[in-house]
């Protein structure tokens, strides 16, 4: 590694002298840039004081200005940044390379990144956000998504069951589709990045722009339909000084709170155990299969029954097992804090013809329950221009990260697959304790001692059932941007991503799960003592690699024209993709780390189990896959401006892809938008001295969404050989469609600009229509003609529409400052046609999945109407057909009208409010976020579930015992024998529906420049200190049974503190 | 500046170029785009997709069970109309007639790709088997699904009668057309003679079909068009090929077991398996008809290895398949049966009788059986519809028998009797021309049989 850093250095240092410096007099030329950004600033103003002489930057920043005197001051204004001089003389050496710095008090000019171009903010006619560094530093974390939180209108995080078609939990502006791709498209640098997104390092990054509406990000084409998250890194300017940026920081988070499930009690939980046993439940396993594991109470029970254990022994040790608490063992004695350690270390700098970025990470994260985290990140960019017209951009990125398993978690230790409440995994000297697998009475006793130790220590078995997860990725980037003549640029750029994934989980010699499979197919031979191992002593080892490898290749031709009022800017390419993702795994028994060999066992045949006897297959083996995306695509993009005051844009993009039918990809079928933009306030009737800035913005087009899941083309999966003939057997998967091809989001935006003096209060609001059309859903087919009655086609539809409004106000100015921030966003998705093959009581569910009712909110949450508990019973009731019933075949076949629609499970308004104090070198920052109107269903008591899976409910407490109970209570009478269909009524009713609505306080952020008071040495130009404290919990919420309704039935995340510090050299 | 102009006309047509060709790369390998000869192979050998999903409702409908007042009451409204011949309208998915068009849909997907592959010396035995089994099996789909959905075959009215939707593509963009039953046995009987003249004369497995299989449906064709010559020849065809008969008297069953023979035993020739696309029907709620059952001697072994007495009757247990389903393959049983029936219908007495009692001395207790003797064809016929009756029952068969039957003038009555009601069905009746689905009809225009 340090061979590697000292040969870049050199390499770094070559470049330096080779492209450093050249020669001129007399006139002065130079290039003028953005300190924040390394931009070019046009219409910068020069004069010379003495000589007299003006001038203005061109687009490319550059000048050129006569010095007449021998010595004089030259002076650079521009609007938007801090004013500089200098003094110049002849003979000095030029082109001069000047860094502005922004004046943040003045509209910073914010420059959009789409990925394909960068353009002020000012020429934008669609629905940009522009996150910047400073904003990104707000939160902390090891991963770039999370920091995103409340940062962006319409950007939504939240909860639902994660999918192949939804990996993020993040949306913009809603849903666009119903079966296809939910994520937005993640671009870093220009390009899509197929990996893990955990790979990128936040601190490498400079800016995150979201593309939301069509004329932002159409495109992108038919993978803009969710919209687009465009990642922007830092990188290094030309003629820029050595600067070097260290950030350092430690993360503290605290236990996670299992106090917040909603858990029986131990009490409780034995005695329904003990009702249980006396029903005569556990029987079947006790006498039938007494070689199963049962619950330590439910042992003492049948110990009692048969005589083997007083009863007064029995009360003793069931009271102590009532006693016991899995969670205060959790919470005291397993979990730890979790640590989060950043260090991350950047350089950079730049000559006249070259500049370089250099940076390195480590983040190292141990985690609650002790498994370790590791990143490490090391980049390289280098731009120079070998001859003036031509510049060559080349970046590396290496990341590697490494994960290994900690300890079990809480939710999943469990006995006879029941999650108990009331087990010790620790003794009074933290030693592991065992719990039982099998009847640990039969496992202690089975061999004759012949056969390994039989019993499982979750407290020791993480140790040697190892889980240990390898990425490492590399991302490669090679450009060329030639000027052909001036203003027109050709770029040609190429990209090259490779993510390597190694899993290994390992279950050695002294691991459960390892001695058990040999246990198991272990056979003694009784009389001589032998024992023949069908599976070989050893571990076990499985193995999941996969690589993905992708890579891109664009061509551009850039034009940008300006004349008098009229400017041009255009941009025309295309470009070609591939995703490739090939994965294997496998099995290996008798596996000897230490000497690394592996024994041989049989997968083609059965053995006798040791415990049963039944014959079983040893398992495991080998598979492989291969997947392999491709995309062939044309586009074009223009934006007209006339007197800096009418903005005209437009753009369409074609794409060709292997997912898309023959009869699409030979189609011409381009997705377009069109936006205008009008600066109202540049007009000359415009008159408003309180609202200096004003604009007007309308968009209108499409982008698409394609599904990589589904293609066009007969697809057949070979099955492997056949118990039922021995032969080798096949079926179609798909059905041939040509005409298949991408869904379409088409989306109308307004939006108005506006900004007081000084910003004072200043802002956006917009307003925008969505319609997913051609998106893909099931449509009845002819079932003479296929052998499926429905085929996925182009046939459904959906409709969305919103508002985004960001307010910020400067509240106080001067010595101490205070600004907020409001982003307030509104979203309602809608499906507007679906063909419903199944009866609509498939959608009475959690609403964590999309029920597309035609005219209902995408995530909706539909419910069995309520009609109380029994008083005589306190069996719940409910509405069949118009009347009161407690039939619950009827009821969970409830017919439409029967059934309640509570609303959209997804928050309806959302956003964030933001608050900054400044004063002297510190920095106080919060915010809250906000989600409103909508509704989430409890993980509810099921008796079913208690019963068959042993998982407890806290809600048993409250359940109705006794007439009179239903006036305070809806939760159902115990019933035993349970009726399953009782269950499922009350777990989707009306009762177990609450609001979701909630205040949470995301952050709080305390910063301290440590120069702002003290001079250490002038080699420090920031010192910053810091603390944060994030996921602080709920300020309000609607629900009055203290549910996190973005976490639901699981442990909110807990709390976290940051201390760390910001050095810039 | 000069070079500039080739490298941007080399840039742009390095993405112009082949671009059609760089898309045809299929996007997940393990899902294969079926192009050898293996991989039809392995379609065609898919059993739950070519041969399990035999239709059920002739069997449904036939006079071979009844069922409990308390089955039916908890039967679905569809079940409960089959039952009782008052099936009118029904869109339940699946139907016996969308499983007779997923071999017919594989059928077609093979004979669509298989023009691709060249026929070589090397691969040609198994390039004709590929295309023998898909016309094989597509061909039994329209026999099987003649004998539920269309009228009984007559020489007067076939030519204005409904066949089948014949589909010989699996684009679903051409709609459906409702063949005459005339064109339907046409295309059927030419597809399975072609697939005789392609298939081996054994099979690698009774789950492929072979050419001793396309005899025998030949034979069924043949006879259930009343062409009784025609019928011979092929039966005698495929008893040239094949023609063993188990012994039943070696046959062991315990007592209580719900089947007595094994899975793909001697007697099958071709292995396929009734699917009760509605429920009810199963072999295990299903009771034998009691006059079908005392109709059996005491020394037939039938009695005791095809019935399982119960507490409310006696559940049927001799099917081939060997495990619950009923069997609606070929047997070597059945050739026999076929081939004495044409002989006695041709006037062959003897040779009938003859081709019986080598069937029936396998059936009956071993030193118990005398040899059935019939000195003219009318009573040799007479014999051995009853044979027919008692050995191929649950097969898939009955429907058709009854349809046919009632066309040579046998007058079967059927009646069902349900919580008191008695339902009838007269011989000839439009009802045994079975509905089709009605969002077919309705959706898609396909015609529905005229009642």
């Amino acid at each position: 590694m340090q061979k590697f850093l000292a040969l870049l250095l050199i390499y770094l240092g070559c470049l330096s002298a080779l492209y450093g410096q050249s020669v001129n007099a007399y006139t002065i030329t130079g290039t003028i840039r953005s300190e924040a950004d390394g931009l070019p600033v046009s219409l910068a103003s020069l004069s010379l004081t003495l000589s007299g002489t003006h001038t203005r930057t061109d687009d490319e920043g550059r000048f050129s200005i006569s010095l007449l005197v021998s010595s004089d001051t030259l002076k650079v204004s521009h609007a938007a940044f801090m004013p500089f001089n200098m003094v110049v003389k002849p003979g000095m050496s030029t082109p001069l390379w000047i860094n502005l710095v922004p004046d943040i008090r003045q509209l910073a000019e914010v420059v959009i990144n789409t990925g394909y171009e960068k353009f002020a903010k000012e020429r934008a006619t669609g629905s940009f956000e522009h996150i910047n560094n400073q904003q990104l530093n707000e939160q902390t974390g090891t991963t770039i998504i999370e920091r995103l939180k409340g940062m962006s209108t319409g950007l939504l995080f939240d909860n639902k069951t994660l999918s192949s078609q939804r990996k993020l939990n993040i949306s913009i502006r809603g849903l666009s589709t119903i079966n296809g791709p939910q994520d937005p498209l993640i671009v870093l640098d220009n390009f899509p990045f197929e990996g893990n997104l955990d790979q990128i390092n936040p601190n490498d990054i400079e800016s995150v722009t979201i593309l939301k509406d069509a004329a932002a990000a159409s495109i992108w084409g038919t993978r803009a339909g969710n919209g687009v998250i465009v990642i922007t890194s830092k990188q290094g300017r030309y003629n820029q000084a050595l600067k070097v940026e260290l950030n350092s920081n430690f993360i503290v988070q605290q236990k996670p709170d299992l106090y917040y499930l909603p858990l029986m009690t131990s009490s409780d939980y034995i005695d329904v155990e003990q009702f249980m046993f006396r029903q005569g439940f556990y029987d079947n396993t006790l006498y039938n299969s007494p070689h199963n594991a049962v619950s330590p109470a439910v042992d003492i029970f049948h110990q009692t029954r048969l005589g083997n254990l007083s009863a007064i022994d029995s009360a003793k040790l069931i009271g102590n097992l009532k006693q016991t608490d899995l969670r205060s063992e959790y919470m005291n004695e397993i979990y730890k804090q979790a640590i989060y350690r950043q260090y991350a270390l950047n350089m950079s700098g730049g000559a006249g013809k070259m500049n370089w970025y250099l940076s390195g990470n480590l983040d190292r994260n141990t985690s609650n329950l002790a498994a370790n985290y590791e990143r490490l990140n090391v980049q390289l960019k280098n731009q120079f221009k070998p001859v003036d017209r031509l510049e060559l951009t080349i970046r590396a990125l290496y990341t590697q990260t490494k994960s290994s398993n900690g300890k079990p978690d809480f939710y999943d230790i469990n006995v006879a697959n029941r999650s108990l409440p009331y087990i010790n995994l620790l003794d009074d000297e933290g030693r592991p304790l065992s719990i039982a697998r099998y009847n640990e009475r039969y496992t202690d006793t089975a061999g004759n001692g012949y056969l390994l130790d039989w019993k499982y220590y979750p407290m020791d078995d993480y140790r040697h059932h190892t889980s240990k997860n390898l990425q490492t990725g590399l991302l490669m980037d090679l450009g060329m941007q030639y000027r052909v003549i001036n203003g027109v640029h050709l770029n040609l750029s190429y990209q090259y991503q490779d993510q390597m994934n190694e899993t290994g989980i390992l279950q050695n010699t002294d691991s459960y799960g390892a001695r058990n499979m040999i246990n198991l197919f272990s056979q003694i031979n009784r009389s001589t003592g032998v024992v023949n191992y069908i599976v070989p002593k050893g571990g076990i080892l499985n193995t999941f690699n996969s690589r993905m490898q992708g890579q891109n290749l664009r061509g551009i031709i850039q034009v940008e024209k300006k004349l008098n009022r009229h400017a041009i800017t255009a941009i025309g390419g295309s470009e070609v993709r591939e995703t490739k993702i090939n994965s294997n795994n496998h099995t290996v028994h008798g596996y000897q780390q230490d000497i690394l060999t592996n024994g041989v066992v049989d997968l083609v045949n059965p053995y006798p189990t040791y415990i049963t006897g039944s014959l079983s297959h040893i398992g495991g083996g080998s598979s492989f896959s291969a997947h392999n995306n491709r995309f062939v695509s044309f586009f074009g993009n223009a934006s007209y401006t006339y007197q800096n005051r009418y903005v005209l844009s437009g753009s369409f993009r074609n794409d060709g892809s292997n997912l898309f039918g023959v009869s699409t990809n030979n189609k011409w079928n381009p997705l377009w938008s069109t936006g205008l933009a009008w600066v109202i306030s540049q007009e000359s009737f415009y008159n408003i001295d309180k609202l200096p800035h004003l604009k007007l913005r309308l968009s209108y087009g499409y982008s698409g969404n394609a599904d990589p899941s589904i293609s066009a083309l007969t697809v057949m999966n070979h099955q492997g050989i056949t118990s039922y003939s021995r032969l080798q057997q096949a079926n179609v998967e798909q059905i041939s469609n040509p005409s298949l091809k991408w869904e379409k989001v088409g989306m109308f935006n307004v939006g108005v600009e506006f900004a007081t003096p000084e910003q004072v209060i200043s802002g956006s609001l917009e307003w925008y229509k969505k319609n997913g059309i051609d998106l893909l859903g099931p449509s009845p087919v002819d079932y003479t003609t296929v052998i499926r009655n429905t085929l996925i086609r182009n046939v459904a539809s959906m409709k969305g529409h919103g508002i985004d409004l960001v307010f910020k106000t400067r509240n106080l100015r001067g010595k101490f400052e205070w600004n907020t921030s409001l982003l307030l966003s509104t979203n309602t998705s809608k499906t507007k046609d679906y063909y419903i093959n199944d009866p609509l009581q498939g959608f009475v569910t959690l609403g964590n999945y999309i029920s597309p009712i035609p005219g209902k909110p995408l995530y909706s949450l539909i419910s069995y109407r309520w009609a109380g508990l029994d008083p005589a019973t306190g069996s719940p009731r409910g509405i069949y057909d118009g009347a009161l019933s407690a039939d619950y075949r009827l009821l969970n076949a409830a017919l439409a009208d029967d059934l309640v629609y509570i609303g959209s499970s997804t928050p309806v308004i959302f956003g964030s409010l933001q608050n900054h104090f400044s004063y002297k070198g510190f920095t106080l920052s919060a915010m809250v976020i906000f989600k409103l109107k909508y509704y989430q269903r409890k993980s509810p008591l099921s008796y079913n579930s208690l019963i068959n899976s042993g998982n407890g409910h806290a809600d048993y407490a409250k359940r109705w015992q006794k007439p009179g109970d239903e006036f305070v209570t809806n939760v159902p009478s115990f019933i035993y024998p349970n009726d399953s269909r009782r269950d499922l009524f009350y777990f989707y009713s009306e009762a177990t529906v609450y609001r979701g609505d909630h205040l949470r306080l995301q952050y709080i952020n305390l910063s301290y420049d440590l120069l702002s008071s003290i001079k250490i040495n002038p080699l420090f130009k920031s010192i910053q200190l810091y603390i944060n404290a994030a996921d602080l919990g709920l300020l309000w919420r609607a629900n009055k049974e203290g549910l996190d309704p973005d976490f639901g039935a699981n442990v909110p995340t807990p709390s976290r503190y940051t201390f760390g510090c910001r050095i810039q050299l | 500046m000069k070079y500039i102009y080739p490298v941007l006309a080399m840039a742009l047509s390095l993405f112009l170029f082949s671009c059609k060709k760089y898309l045809d790369k299929k996007p997940d390998q393990e899902l294969v785009i079926p192009s050898t000869l293996f991989d039809l192979q392995a379609l065609l050998d898919n059993h739950s997709n070519m041969i399990t999903k035999g239709v059920s409702w002739g069997e449904a409908s036939a006079d071979n069970y009844y069922i409990s007042d308390v089955v039916y009451q908890t039967s679905i409204t569809e079940s409960q109309e089959l039952y009782t011949w008052q099936l009118k309208k029904y869109n339940r998915y699946p139907n016996d007639w969308a499983n007779l068009y997923i071999p017919v849909y594989y059928s077609n997907l093979v004979l669509e790709i298989l023009p691709d592959i060249s026929k070589t010396v090397i691969n040609a035995e198994a390039w004709d088997n590929v295309k023998g089994t898909s016309l094989f099996h597509r061909s039994r789909s329209y026999l099987h699904g003649s004998f539920l959905f269309a009228n009984a075959w007559d020489n007067a009215t076939a030519a204005t009668d409904y066949g089948m939707v014949l589909r010989n593509t699996t684009d679903f963009n051409l709609p459906s057309v409702r063949a005459s039953l005339p064109e339907t046995y046409n295309q059927l009987i030419a597809d399975f003679k072609e697939a005789a003249t392609l298939l081996p004369d054994n099979p690698v497995h009774v789950i492929r079909p072979s050419k001793a299989a396309a005899y025998g449906y030949l034979a069924r064709a043949y006879l259930s068009m009343r062409k009784y010559d025609s019928c011979f020849k092929y039966a005698n065809l495929a008893l040239q090929i094949k023609n063993s008969l188990m012994d039943y008297n070696k046959i062991q069953v315990s007592a209580s077991s719900t089947r007595t023979f094994t899975r793909f035993n001697e007697e099958v020739v071709f292995q396929s398996q009734i699917t009760f696309s509605l429920p009810s029907f199963s072999t295990s709620r299903a009771r034998v008809d009691s006059i079908l059952y005392l109709s059996y001697d005491a020394n037939d072994l039938r009695k005791k290895l095809f019935f399982l007495p119960q507490s409310d009757g006696y559940r049927f247990r001799g099917t081939y398949d060997g495990f619950n389903d009923f069997f609606n393959g070929l047997a070597t049983d059945e050739l026999y049966l076929m081939r004495a029936e044409s002989r006695a219908r041709t006037g062959d007495a003897n040779g009938a009788m003859d081709d019986l009692n080598t069937l029936m001395v396998k059936r009956w207790k071993a030193g118990t059986f005398i040899p059935f003797v019939a000195n003219t064809p009318a009573k040799a016929l007479k014999i051995i519809l009853e044979e027919r009756r008692k050995e191929l029952l649950f097969r898939g068969l009955r429907w058709m028998d009854i349809k046919r039957l009632n066309k040579e003038g046998a007058d079967i009555q059927l009646t069902r009797k349900v919580q008191g009601n008695i339902f009838t069905l007269a011989p000839n009746d439009k009802r045994y021309a079975l509905p089709l689905p009605d969002d077919l009809v309705t959706t898609f225009g396909i015609p529905q049989n005229p009642y």
